[in-house]
């Protein structure tokens, strides 16, 4: 076992190095799965037999959806790294996945009222999976809050992992919701087990957009923890030294 | 295309009112996640110019 990989992996600035280098072709491996499978969506996949042109909206609000929800996960996974090993990259990812994840908790929701106007004759519910959905919104701002009210770093590091995992027990709710309770939320559209019940047409604009959004979250997070490593290791001789080089003295 | 002209696109039989504000929001999105790390990177960086600076001043007087 080459214990090296692992101590690499939680150094900031090998991060900064080998993110640099793949970052430009992540985001264009990004842009281009995202415009593919928005415009294949919205332009050239068929109609909805039941719903007609509103259910296009699930080429947005799905991807949106899917990303709140395993960002949240991914935000645990780092708190439990975090707790236990003290990396300090986890805490970097923690912090940074936040923001992400709430805009698109935002967008799902947004996308999901604007869909439920034409499709259920509401802007909004109180049923189980909106409900469950809202509340991971809160979650999400939560944790961008209590870091920003404990001025010391290390204990908010800390409160900030807790935090995210008490609040990992909405996600198999927000998961099973429209199993567990009667709602007007329709069903999973895309399972593992079986048989998809979506139209080929159909699907693969949505699968193509859903790999965009995750390819696209990877670019901006690698963004962001790039200027949080900067900002975190300012007084280190190696970020002096870049920005030195940048500033050509 | 699916649909045969501009207008039909626009249109989406009833349903453009409501898929293209939601697009609409979605490209904000986006945007802002785009956004607002370039000018995040932009504060961060000018404070450690100012940093340096700084430390190079004192170093010379």
């Amino acid at each position: 076992m080459n214990w090296i990989f692992f101590h690499k992996l939680g150094s900031p600035k090998w991060f900064y190095d080998i993110s640099g280098k793949w970052l430009p072709w992540l985001a264009a491996l990004a842009a281009l799965s995202m415009v593919t499978g928005l415009v294949w969506g919205l332009l050239f996949a068929p109609p909805d037999y039941l719903q007609g042109n509103s259910y296009r909206i699930i080429f947005l609000h799905v991807p949106a959806a899917f990303l709140a929800s395993a960002i949240y996960l991914m935000m645990a996974g780092a708190a439990v790294v975090t707790l236990v090993w003290k990396v300090k990259l986890a805490d970097v990812a923690l912090q940074c996945m936040a923001p992400i994840g709430t805009s698109f908790c935002l967008l799902a929701l947004i996308t999901g009222a604007i869909w439920g106007k034409p499709t259920w004759g509401t802007w909004w519910v109180w049923d189980a999976r909106l409900t469950s959905m809202l509340i991971l919104l809160f979650l999400y701002f939560g944790v961008i809050a209590l870091r920003g009210a404990i001025r010391s770093a290390t204990t908010a590091a800390k409160a900030c992992a807790v935090l995210t995992l008490v609040g990992v027990v909405n996600i198999p709710i927000i998961k099973f919701s429209v199993e567990w309770w009667n709602t007007l939320h329709q069903g999973a559209t895309l399972t593992l087990t079986e048989k998809p019940a979506m139209a080929a047409q159909m699907l693969w604009p949505l699968l193509v957009s859903i790999l965009g959004f995750y390819l696209f979250f990877g670019v901006v997070l690698v963004m962001r923890m790039r200027i949080e490593i900067l900002d975190r290791e300012r007084r280190t001789q190696w970020v002096q030294r870049l920005v030195a080089d940048e500033m050509g003295v | 295309m699916y649909f045969q002209d501009f207008t039909s696109l626009l249109h989406m039989e009833g349903h453009g009112l409501y898929v293209w504000p939601a697009y609409g929001i979605g490209l904000l999105v986006i945007a802002y996640n785009v956004l607002a790390p370039l000018r995040h990177k932009k504060q961060v960086i000018s404070q450690i110019k100012r940093q340096i600076k700084d430390v190079r001043r004192r170093g010379v007087e």
